[in-house]
């Protein structure tokens, strides 16, 4: 069966090119473009991984991130925290939500994929 | 013989009197000497005190403080002329709650602090019902109708006011107070205005920062979109591609990437800007780190037929500082002597410990630096202009990064260079900036 994967990024351009990549290699893609759109499908629909960008409407990028990872029932879900900003507070703070991981805008396609692989089979 | 003797006696008192005359008058001198030597002394270790804090707030509060405690008073504060308002406004305050602070706007000339700010005048008043020149003071705030304020003054220029009120034994003020207020105040108006001006110096750099900060995010959100739609067509995603197409996906590739590289780097002098010391200070090996930053350039070099070489001792030079700041260092350098080569051209790098400090050295054989630019290349966006001509990538920001970094570590880089020889950049680190922080 095809892993599924949740996009929450309030920058639609970005989200469509990222879509259409994860697709062409075999995932299953669904999205959100704001936080609160992004918690209610990450509930509901189980995705097997979560790539979350930081500012984001309405619920930023890191509430998202804490409420999922210190509730039982989805912390085993692997977050990607995706953000155009490189601060070193800022990867700190990303860690200490509990993130898998921390890709940074521009990102290398290549390096995206390779996480999401490991931490797709980890999970 | 009766009257002799009385005529002795009373030279001798007269003597005594004289002497003790004399005494006292030593006595006095002493007195006033002594008096002035202690507040010389106070006002000195206020001024030490204050001056060794950055923040104006604090400056400010130590400085109140330590008025209330050697003048034995309740109340002081400090009020320094706003030319936006158009008058005095309470900057600190000890003693004073903050609806009086706030509402506190006196205009030049209007009351006591008002009319010392236009005379420059200190002000002693005993008793304000009998000063013609003052309406009295209303509310029971104050146990006496004494009031003792003082200019202060930088350059004969007013800048502000301070202000004690109600000594803590409610005694009247007295000369002596005066005087010792006077002293402090001339410490105090220079430390204040520097910390003003510091702190100016500050909020206007890190508005600066906070901006190109800002900027640096909402580039690389839209760039990261463009990026990944150009890689999708460009690997073919979409369907094949024509050579042409892709040449020209390619040059729209590199651009992006330029841009990216660009975006990165003005950020980064934001944060030097910013002042912000290195977040991430610690003992580390530097000659391990330039051996790193060598090993991963070398096959660049290589590639470009230039003879790479490094000159590294075999034992570990530890020194105190941000590795990864560091190793940008040397990596802009050595990228710089690459990319600014001649064909079959040289690389030198070395590491050496000079006492208390480390000297790192990149040499290259390009064409050199003419001396008048030795200043100009550290500038931002300064490209010599063959370089800029596009001939070589960069954008000119490589090394006022590079000095930028160094600044903040205590170092400095230096730069030798012979038309049509090479250059050679040498940064000087000290080993631990530590030592002449403390």
């Amino acid at each position: 069966m095809k892993k599924r994967i949740l996009i929450i990024d309030d920058e639609k351009d970005l989200v469509e090119t990222v879509t259409f990549r994860l697709e062409a290699n075999g995932y299953e893609v669904i999205s959100a473009h704001d936080g609160f759109v992004g918690l209610d499908k990450a509930r509901k629909e189980k995705p097997d991984l979560i790539i979350l960008d930081l500012m984001l409407p309405k619920i930023d990028g890191y509430k998202v991130c804490r409420m999922l990872k210190f509730d039982e029932k989805y912390k085993h879900i692997p977050i990607i925290m995706f953000t155009a900003r490189a601060q070193e507070s800022d990867k700190k703070m990303g860690e200490e939500t509990g993130a898998n991981a921390y890709v940074t805008k521009p990102f290398d396609p290549q390096a995206l994929l390779t996480k999401i692989k490991e931490l797709v089979k980890e999970a | 013989m009766k009257d002799k003797l009385q005529e002795s006696i009373s030279a001798v008192a007269d003597n005594f009197e004289i002497k003790t005359m004399v005494d006292d008058m030593h006595r006095q001198n002493r007195d006033i000497l002594e008096r002035r030597l202690f507040e010389l002394a106070a006002a000195y270790h206020i001024g030490k005190e204050a001056s060794s804090v950055f923040d104006f707030e604090k400056c400010l509060r130590i400085l109140a403080n330590r008025i209330a405690d050697l003048l034995s008073v309740e109340i002081v504060s400090l009020m320094l002329l706003d030319t936006d308002k158009g008058g005095l406004v309470i900057k600190f305050a000890k003693g004073l709650n903050d609806e009086i602070i706030r509402e506190a706007k006196i205009k030049l000339g209007e009351g006591v602090a008002g009319w010392i700010a236009m005379t420059g005048e200190p002000l002693l008043i005993k008793d304000l019902d009998r000063d013609s020149r003052f309406s009295k003071r209303s509310n029971g705030r104050y146990y006496t109708n004494s009031l003792l304020s003082v200019p202060l003054k930088v350059r004969d220029r007013v800048i502000g006011v301070i202000n004690v009120n109600n000594k803590i034994t409610k005694e009247v003020f007295r000369e002596e107070d005066l005087d010792i207020l006077k002293t402090i105040a001339d410490f105090a108006a220079v430390i204040i205005e520097n910390a003003r001006l510091q702190e100016e110096a500050r909020s206007r750099d890190q508005l600066k920062s906070d901006f190109v900060s800002n900027v640096s995010h909402e580039l690389r959100t839209p760039l990261t979109a463009i990026k990944e739609a150009v890689g999708l067509l460009l690997e073919g995603m979409t369907g094949q591609i024509t050579q042409e197409q892709k040449r020209f996906l390619e040059v729209a590739k590199q651009n992006i990437e330029r841009l990216g590289r660009l975006i990165d780097e003005l950020l980064e002098l934001a944060k030097l800007d910013a002042k912000k010391a290195p977040a991430k200070r610690k003992l580390f090996d530097v000659a391990g780190m330039v051996k790193t930053v060598a090993s991963s350039l070398s096959p660049l070099a290589r590639e470009k037929g230039l003879l790479f070489t490094s000159i590294l001792p075999g034992v570990p030079i530890e020194i105190w500082g941000d590795p990864d700041k560091l190793t940008q260092v040397v990596t802009n350098l050595v990228d710089n002597a690459i990319k600014y080569n001649r064909p079959k051209g040289k690389v030198e790098v070395g590491v050496e410990e000079k006492g208390e400090m480390v000297e790192i050295t990149v040499i290259d054989t390009g064409m050199g630096i003419p001396r008048e630019d030795f200043e100009k290349i550290f500038d931002r966006f300064h490209r010599m202009a063959m370089h800029a001509r596009g001939e070589v990538p960069g954008t000119g920001l490589g090394l006022s990064i590079v000095k930028g970094i160094v600044d903040v570590h205590g170092g400095q880089v230096r730069l030798d260079s012979e038309i049509g020889k090479g250059s050679k950049f040498s940064v000087i680190l000290p080993r631990d900036i530590r030592k002449s922080e403390r």
